[in-house]
């Protein structure tokens, strides 16, 4: 679940990036943030992630008071919250399996339930045979496949992409959709920014539409509606 | 902070690892470490041996206080007590015209006992009570009141020189104090900065780390671990080139200008690994925590 009440966000530059946001995505969303660069999409995202606090108003993640959180309760607000981004973001000295295991690692999570958990999350997202592989090894679209299954290897309520099929071919983008589409109906909810108009128009799905920092749209089963 | 031991196991094996991934970083970090540490060892142990010198000094300079011929011994003991009374005075020794006697047979050495023949019947030496201080910058004081005592004939006092040296001597350990504090700077400094080329390597981990939801001392344990491993293998390495070349020249030293005594490097081998070690250990933490500090606030 997310909430924002009358969000802002000015950096300390001067720069605007988002006027007076509301916003609620209910628990197992499926919900689309599009709009042309420096909208606001990912001033948006780091809110949320609480790498960034917004100048006013209240976030809420996942019962979270985002905006009050003490600074040594940002580690759990973000267990709760999986994060996929468009450089993938895996570390290149260790293996897949390692990968998904260092984010369970740093939860402190036993090493039997590690051992039980991360290959049930790589046959998930179809990569139990490429587990002792190491991320230059694999193609963009099953680095992508092993970021995702890093980002929900903690059950995380939320998921979180950003672009993430920024740097993939069509068709490997739309696996990847698939992929995330499947985790929505086990029930995460999933916020997806973006600018694949294939992929919002295909899916219809909630849009919401970023313009100059404010909610230009938010239409159940929209479209991309931009002609980049 | 409660800790579980798979944490800790993950501290240390990460802290290891760190090490010999970033071995070249690694190599630069303990050799700051090993020159920092051996130019501090010098300071000490020559600090060491500057105060060890200044204490045999001190021991071998004495105030000798002749004592009358007509005093009775119950006077001359008593004389005794009131020399004793006095403020720095360590001990006081009486020494018989007797045993005076037996020094001088001793230090004339074999082949001259002709010119003190006679000398057991009529002996025209002195009582003397030996007077040590707790601290010779006193010496004339003391003296001073020394010949005031009725009964005391003359007073022998150490030489000027003597002074002097020990003064130069205090000043040369107040330089190389300051010297050993500004090192004990530069070098965390060094360290740090060595230590952040490490951080900024692995800023990608930190950050992931960061956005899966891991802790900061989560974060920054493995790179203490690191910091510290770094120290002590630092000072290991000091501590054995620091014990060779101590040996080698004081070996040389008092072969050479043999004046003094010199500490042999077992008796300040403890001491010295001590201060090795936690201050190796210590910078090496000092340094990681300082240089991380930047990239945990993400």
């Amino acid at each position: 679940m997310i909430l924002l009440t009358n969000v802002s966000k000015t950096y300390s530059n001067g720069t605007i990036a988002l006027k007076n946001v509301n916003l609620y995505i209910a628990k197992g969303e499926f919900v689309f943030v599009v709009g042309p660069s420096g909208a606001g999409k990912s001033t948006l995202i780091k809110l949320l992630m609480r790498e960034e606090t917004a100048s006013y108003g209240d976030i809420i993640v996942n019962d979270f008071d985002v905006g009050n959180l003490k600074r040594q309760y940002i580690p759990y607000l973000r267990r709760s919250i999986g994060t996929v981004f468009q450089d993938f973001r895996l570390l290149p000295n260790k293996t897949v399996y390692e990968n998904v295991a260092f984010a369970m690692q740093v939860t402190e999570a036993s090493a039997k339930e590690i051992r039980r958990q991360v290959p049930f999350i790589l046959g998930m997202v179809g990569l139990a045979s490429k587990a002792k592989m190491c991320p230059h090894q694999l193609s963009g679209g099953e680095q992508q496949r092993v970021s995702l299954a890093r980002a929900l290897v903690n059950n995380p309520a939320v998921l979180i992409a950003d672009e993430p099929t920024g740097n993939l071919d069509p068709e490997t983008a739309w696996d990847i959709v698939k992929l995330i589409y499947d985790i929505n109906r086990r029930g995460t909810t999933v916020v997806m920014a973006t600018h694949a108009r294939e992929i919002v128009n295909g899916m219809k799905k909630r849009v919401i539409a970023l313009e100059n920092g404010m909610i230009a749209r938010d239409d159940e089963k929209g479209v991309y509606g931009y002609e980049d | 902070m409660v800790m579980k031991i798979r944490t800790i196991k993950y501290f240390l094996g990460e802290g290891f690892t760190g090490i010999w991934k970033n071995s070249l970083m690694t190599l630069a970090s303990i050799g700051t470490v090993i020159a920092a540490l051996i130019i501090f060892g010098i300071f000490i142990l020559f600090s060491t041996n500057l105060n060890y010198i200044g204490t045999q000094i001190q021991d071998e300079q004495e105030i000798r206080a002749f004592i009358d011929e007509s005093m009775t011994a119950e006077q001359v003991q008593e004389i005794g007590r009131q020399i004793e009374d006095l403020a720095f005075v360590r001990e006081c020794r009486l020494e018989t015209k007797e045993q005076a006697l037996e020094n001088l047979r001793e230090d004339l050495g074999e082949g001259n006992e002709r010119i003190l023949e006679g000398l057991d019947e009529d002996n025209p030496l002195r009582d003397a009570y030996i007077v040590k201080l707790k601290d010779i910058a006193y010496t004339r004081e003391v003296a001073g009141e020394i010949s005031s005592i009725d009964g005391i004939a003359v007073v022998r006092e150490a030489e000027e020189a003597v002074d002097k040296l020990l003064n130069i001597m205090e000043v040369i350990r107040m330089f190389s104090l300051g010297i050993m504090i500004l090192l004990a700077f530069i070098a965390v400094f060094i360290i740090s900065n060595t230590i952040k080329l490490a951080v900024f390597a692995r800023r990608k981990e930190i950050n992931i780390m960061k956005f899966v939801g891991a802790t900061d001392w989560f974060i920054r344990w493995p790179f203490i671990v690191e910091g510290m491993v770094i120290g002590l293998i630092g000072a290991v390495i000091a501590l054995v080139l620091t014990g060779y070349g101590y040996s080698y020249t004081t070996e040389y030293i008092s072969q050479n200008l043999g004046m003094f005594r010199l500490r042999q490097f077992d008796e300040v081998f403890e001491g010295v690994a001590l201060i090795f070690i936690s201050l190796g250990t210590t910078i090496g933490a000092l340094g990681s925590a300082i240089s991380i500090r930047k990239y945990l606030r993400v």
